[in-house]
C-alpha cells in the first residue's frame, strides 16, 4: 500500500472537529474520489495528506512509514499535490514552471539539469501542450494552467497525486477532459486522490468513492455501492436521482425539477 | 483579493515578455558587467579634481605591476584614497540592496516589497544610530543594525500571519506600519541625542545619514562591511533556485519538498545581513531594492537564476551613477536618497502603469 490513513482526526484550535476516525488505504493505479458538501473538510483532509496541516490524531503511513517521521523532501517524492488554483506572482515560462516539479531531486545549491528539462518536455508532449513551453504561465488560459500544474506534478514522479477540486474553475468540456486525464494518470500507475463537487465525475472515474459527511465521518466503498440516489440526496440535501442512460451505458446523477 | 492577484499576475505577464535563452542571457550579463566596469572607471575619473581615464587605469594597475608613473601624487591619492573606495562602496551597496530586494520579493511572493518597504532599512538604521551614539565600533554597529533590521522584518512578516491573510497589499501595509514606527523611534533617538550631545557633527551626520550618503566611505569602511555583505550575498545567489520555488507560495513550495521555514529563515537572515551592512556604510537608501529587481525582470525575465545575478550588476551600475551625480552636480553633496527617489519613483509609477496593478 502506498498510503494508509489510520484513525485520522483534525480539529481547529477553536475546538471544532472537522473530521475524525478517518481510515482508508490506497494502492497505486487506483482512483479515490472524495465527495462532500461545501465546508465538509475535503480540502482540510487533502491538506493533511499533503503534509501541509498536522492532524490532531491518527497517523498517515507512506509505504509503511509514518509521514510524521519523514522529511518534507522525502514526502514530496511519494506525494504530489495539485492545488485548486495557483495564483502566480511571477510570469515564469511554462517550462520553468513545470520543471519546479523536480525540486525534491535537486540539491539546495543546484539548478535543474538538462535531464530534468527533458522530462518536462516529454510530459508536455504527452499532455499536448508542448507548443506552450516558452509562453508565460500567466499568458495562458485557466484550463492550460491546470494542465501545466499537472505536468509539474507528473515530473515530480510521486507515487500518489492529490488533486483539490481540479474541475472547479474549468468550463464543461475542460472539466470532462480533466476527469479523463485523472483516469489516465491512474492507468500510468499513479495513485490518485481527487475531490469533486460533481457526483457524475465519481461515476465516470469508476473506482473508490468516499463521502465526507457533516459529522466528519468518511464512508468509503466501490462506486456502485456508494452512489445511490438516497445517499446522494441525503448528502446534498436535495432530491437527486440516478438514471441509467442507454446511450452512454451508465448511470447519471440528475436533480429533480427545481 | 484573488481578483487583484489575478490582475497582478496578468500584468506581470505583460511585463516580462522577455524570457531569454541561456545564450542571450549570458551575452546580456556580460554586457552589463562590461558596462559596470566602464561606469566605475568613469566615476573614478569624474569629479572636481579630474583624472584622465588613461592615468586612472595606470594608477590602478600600478598597485599590481610596475608602471612608469605619468601622474602626480595628488592624482594618486584622489584615485586610491578618495574615489576608488567610494566607487567600490557604492557598487557594493547598490548590488547588495538590489539582491536583497530581489530575494525578499521572491520569498514573500510579492513584487511590491523591498528592504525599505518592509521596514528593514529603517530598523537597521535605528540599531546603527544607537550604536554610533554610544560610540561603538564598526563590528558592534553592524551587529546592532542587523538586530534592528531583523526585528523590523519579523514584525512586518508577523502582521499578515496574525491576520491570517496573505494578500500582497497587506504585507506592504504592514511594512508601512513598521517603517512608520521605526522612523518615529529614530526621531526620538535624534531628539534625545540633541538634548544630550553638544557635538554638532554627530547630529549633522545622523540627519545626513538617514538620507543616504557615501561621503564617509573610505577603505576602512568598505573593509568592515564587505566580508559580511559578500558572504550573505553569495549565499542568496547560491540558493537562488529555491527562490523560484518559494515564489510559488509556501504551500506549493512545501509540497515540492522544500523545507520552507528553514529556507525562509536563511533567506531573511542573509537579505537582512546584506541590507544592514549596506545601511551601516551608506545610511538608508530608498527605491533601489524595489526598482532594480523589476528592471532586471523586464530584461532577463522572472527566473531568479538569471534575475538575481543580473539585479546584482544592475544595482551596482545604478548606484555608482547615482553617487557620481550626487557628488558632482553641485558644489555641496546631495543625499543619495534624493536622487534615487527622483529616478525610482517615476520609474515605479511607469511599472505600475504598465502592469495595470489594481490596488483595490
Amino acid at each position: 500500500m502506498i498510503l494508509e490513513v489510520k484513525d485520522l482526526e483534525f480539529s481547529y484550535s477553536s475546538g471544532r472537529t472537522i473530521f475524525e476516525h478517518v481510515s482508508f488505504s490506497l494502492d497505486k493505479g487506483r482512483v479515490f474520489t472524495i465527495l462532500g458538501r461545501n465546508g465538509a473538510g475535503k480540502s482540510t483532509l487533502l491538506n493533511c495528506l499533503a503534509n501541509l496541516f498536522v492532524p490532531n490524531g491518527g497517523d498517515i503511513l507512506l509505504n509503511g512509514v509514518s509521514m510524521r517521521s519523514m522529511k518534507q523532501k522525502d514526502v514530496a517524492k511519494v506525494i504530489g499535490y495539485v492545488p485548486q488554483v495557483h495564483i502566480a506572482a511571477y510570469a515564469y515560462t511554462v517550462r520553468d514552471f513545470a520543471v519546479m516539479g523536480r525540486t525534491p531531486y535537486i540539491g539546495l545549491v543546484s539548478n535543474p539539469r538538462r535531464e530534468d528539462y527533458e522530462k518536462v518536455d516529454k510530459v508536455l508532449n504527452e499532455l499536448n501542450i508542448y507548443h506552450l513551453r516558452n509562453k508565460s504561465y500567466t499568458e495562458i488560459s485557466g484550463g492550460e494552467r491546470q494542465l501545466v500544474t499537472i505536468a509539474r506534478v507528473m515530473v515530480q514522479e510521486p507515487e500518489l497525486i492529490l488533486l483539490d477540486e481540479p474541475t472547479a474553475h474549468l468550463d464543461y468540456g475542460n472539466q470532462l477532459r480533466a476527469v479523463r486525464l485523472i483516469k489516465r494518470l491512474a492507468q500510468r500507475g499513479f495513485g490518485v486522490i481527487v475531490t469533486t463537487h460533481d457526483p457524475n465525475h465519481a461515476i465516470l472515474l469508476q473506482d473508490t468513492v468516499a463521502i465526507l459527511d457533516r459529522a466528519g465521518h468518511l464512508t468509503t466503498g466501490r462506486t456502485e455501492e456508494m452512489m445511490t440516489a438516497d445517499r446522494l440526496s441525503e448528502l446534498y440535501d436535495i432530491k437527486l436521482y440516478l438514471e441509467y442512460i442507454e446511450r452512454v451505458r451508465r448511470e447519471v446523477c440528475v436533480a429533480e425539477d427545481i | 483579493m484573488q481578483e487583484m492577484d489575478r490582475v497582478n499576475a496578468e500584468g506581470a505577464g505583460k511585463l516580462s515578455g522577455a524570457n531569454l535563452s541561456n545564450g542571450q542571457y549570458r551575452a546580456v550579463l556580460a554586457a552589463a558587467v562590461a558596462l559596470l566596469v566602464a561606469v566605475m572607471l568613469a566615476a573614478i575619473c569624474i569629479g572636481r579634481y579630474g583624472v584622465t581615464p588613461f592615468n586612472c587605469v595606470k594608477i590602478l594597475a600600478s598597485n599590481f605591476f610596475d608602471v612608469e608613473p605619468t601622474w602626480t601624487k595628488t592624482m594618486q591619492s584622489v584615485v586610491m584614497v578618495l574615489r576608488l573606495p567610494r566607487v567600490l562602496t557604492a557598487a557594493l551597496v547598490g548590488a547588495g540592496l538590489a539582491v536583497s530586494g530581489a530575494a525578499y520579493q521572491s520569498m514573500f511572493k510579492n513584487p511590491m516589497v523591498s528592504p525599505d518597504i518592509l521596514g528593514v532599512s529603517s530598523g537597521a538604521s535605528i540599531g546603527a544610530c544607537l550604536s554610533i551614539l554610544l560610540g561603538m565600533g564598526a563590528v558592534v554597529t553592524q551587529s546592532w543594525a542587523f538586530i534592528g533590521g531583523m526585528l523590523a522584518v519579523l514584525i512586518t512578516a508577523a502582521v499578515p500571519r496574525l491576520m491570517k491573510n496573505d494578500s500582497p497589499v497587506l504585507l506592504v501595509l504592514a511594512g508601512i506600519i513598521t517603517g512608520g514606527l521605526m522612523s518615529s523611534v529614530l526621531g526620538i533617538i535624534r531628539y534625545l541625542a540633541m538634548s544630550y550631545t553638544a557635538d554638532e557633527t554627530v547630529l549633522a551626520d545622523m540627519t545626513y545619514w538617514t538620507m543616504g550618503s557615501f561621503s564617509k566611505a573610505g577603505a576602512a569602511e568598505i573593509l568592515s562591511v564587505a566580508p559580511v555583505t559578500l558572504v550573505a550575498g553569495a549565499v542568496l545567489v547560491l540558493i537562488r533556485y529555491r527562490l523560484n520555488v518559494l515564489s510559488l507560495g509556501e504551500n506549493e513550495a512545501k509540497t515540492l519538498g522544500v523545507n520552507v521555514s528553514a529556507t525562509q529563515l536563511v533567506i531573511i537572515l542573509c537579505s537582512t545581513l546584506v541590507t544592514a551592512s549596506c545601511v551601516c556604510v551608506s545610511g538608508t537608501i530608498g527605491w533601489v531594492g524595489l526598482v532594480v529587481p523589476h528592471l532586471a525582470r523586464m530584461v532577463v525575465g522572472p527566473d531568479n537564476r538569471k534575475t538575481l545575478p543580473f539585479s546584482l550588476v544592475l544595482g551596482a551600475i545604478f548606484m555608482v551613477i547615482v553617487d557620481t551625480l550626487c557628488r558632482s552636480i553641485s558644489s555641496a553633496e546631495i543625499p543619495v536618497s534624493i536622487v534615487t527617489g527622483l529616478i525610482g519613483a517615476p520609474f515605479y509609477f511607469y511599472l505600475l502603469y504598465r502592469q495595470r496593478m489594481s490596488m483595490r
